[in-house]
């Protein structure tokens, strides 16, 4: 296994606030765009392995007091589509520390006006994928 | 099994009204004296063949060793039926009075305070009076029909309860689903006691998940609710439940710093005579497996003492 940077797309392939779901090497990873900011991460959720990219993308509410209501970590959370666990896509903990399982997630860089993405993946499929470079960012 | 040898659920009854007018007022005396007012109680007690001995008593055949024992106005739970807030406030002080004479006769007897629900402010009241003159124990809060316990209303009682640094007792007082204004089931109106109490625990359920949801815990880190006479084997599927929807609508109760299991263990106890039987060595259902470690059974054994 090697961990190698792939070059996912333009930035304007990537809606600001909005999802975009591509294929590395087989895998199904979600690129996440928060106005300038970019995050990717597993297409199936820990919890039963529903589609990630089909959730919701956005805010969430923070703990605090019995009747409050906290607005926070907007653009940082992904809400599974069939029961609703959140993630916070920077770090793959759950919300709020619903569960111990972790969403896996994938370092993401912008350089020249491309989106990369760094995941580890077999030799065979890496050179298959063409990836811009070998471990280090390009 | 926890609780350290305490039956926390001995039913204290009295005959009728008659037997607390040497502690209430002249005027409702005469009052209650022209009225068909009754204080009611048929939910059952097991016969109790030592209640003045503390060396044991007989619940389903078999002798428990309770160090000590709390007095449960069971007559009062019925309160969140009555519409007489007056009413109520003169039979609680009454009652209470009566609990502690009858208390201060055995040795460690302790009584659980009952308090006027329908007004929590008088409620505060009565328990500031009492809470230093008398052995309690605990208080009882009979859950009203339209107002769960999680609702800020009984916020004045837990307050005081968690300053007085006892329990809240919520015990069945026969009317679940029978008479208007008291718990609801599930079922809808009941017609048979056989059918109440098949399904009563529904009132437990929904006040239990009613407090974890609002956040009651949260507020009052200290309180303890002790569900007696309810039984407990619904609980573990409950809770299992109550914990999906927590993952899957976590965003609706965010002030949720735990799951609900961690307030189950923390601040919710169960009451019943079926922990006996945990005790004695039998061998634990699935069920019971569930919950190993957390330990939230009490004894509650529902044996009968008139007073």
């Amino acid at each position: 296994m090697s961990t190698t940077w792939h070059r996912v797309g333009d930035i304007s392939r990537f809606p600001k606030n909005g999802l975009v779901r591509v294929t590395l090497g087989g895998r199904n990873v979600v690129v996440a765009r928060h106005e300038d900011r970019f995050y990717a991460f597993t297409d199936t959720c820990p919890h039963q392995s529903a589609p990630l990219g089909c959730g919701d993308y956005g805010p969430t509410v923070l703990p605090g007091g019995p009747d409050e209501f906290q607005y926070g970590l907007p653009g940082r959370v992904i809400r599974c589509p069939w029961h609703k666990w959140e993630w916070d896509v920077s770090t793959g903990r759950s919300i709020g520390g619903t569960t111990k399982k972790r969403l896996p997630t994938y370092p993401v860089e912008v350089r020249s006006g491309s989106v990369y993405i760094k995941v580890r993946m077999a030799p065979e499929a890496a050179r298959a994928m063409n990836p811009v470079d070998s471990g280090e960012a390009p | 099994m926890t609780g350290g040898g305490v039956d926390y659920d001995v039913h204290f009854t009295v005959d009728s009204v008659a037997d607390l007018f040497p502690y209430i007022p002249e005027a409702w005396q005469y009052r209650f004296s022209i009225s068909d007012f009754q204080l009611v109680w048929d939910g059952g007690s097991l016969v109790d063949d030592a209640a003045s001995s503390r060396a044991s008593i007989r619940a389903g055949g078999t002798p428990v060793a309770a160090e000590e024992r709390l007095l449960v106005p069971v007559q009062m739970a019925r309160m969140s039926v009555w519409s007489d807030h007056a009413m109520a406030a003169v039979l609680c002080s009454a009652m209470n009075d009566h609990m502690a004479t009858t208390a201060s006769r055995y040795d460690g007897m302790r009584m659980c305070a009952t308090v006027d629900i329908l007004d929590p402010a008088e409620a505060v009241r009565e328990l500031e009076r009492v809470g230093g003159r008398y052995p309690i124990g605990a208080v009882l809060v009979p859950p009203r029909g339209t107002i769960l316990l999680g609702d800020p209303y009984y916020h004045p009682v837990f307050e005081a309860a968690v300053d007085l640094g006892v329990p809240i007792i919520v015990h069945p007082s026969g009317a679940e689903g029978a008479y208007f204004g008291g718990p609801t089931l599930g079922v809808g109106p009941v017609r048979s006691s056989y059918l109440r109490g098949t399904v009563q625990y529904q009132v437990a359920e929904s006040n239990l998940f009613d407090l974890v949801f609002s956040g009651t815990f949260e507020r009052y880190r200290q309180l303890c609710i002790i569900f007696a006479h309810w039984g407990y084997r619904w609980v573990p599927p409950a809770f299992w439940r109550m914990e999906s929807e927590w993952r899957a609508f976590r965003l609706e109760a965010p002030w949720l710093t735990r799951s609900p299991w961690e307030y189950l263990a923390g601040n919710v106890r169960l009451a019943c005579a079926e922990a006996l039987h945990t005790e004695q060595g039998v061998e634990p259902s699935p069920y019971e497996r569930v919950w190993e470690g957390l330990d939230p059974l009490l004894l509650g054994t529902g044996v009968g003492l008139e007073g």
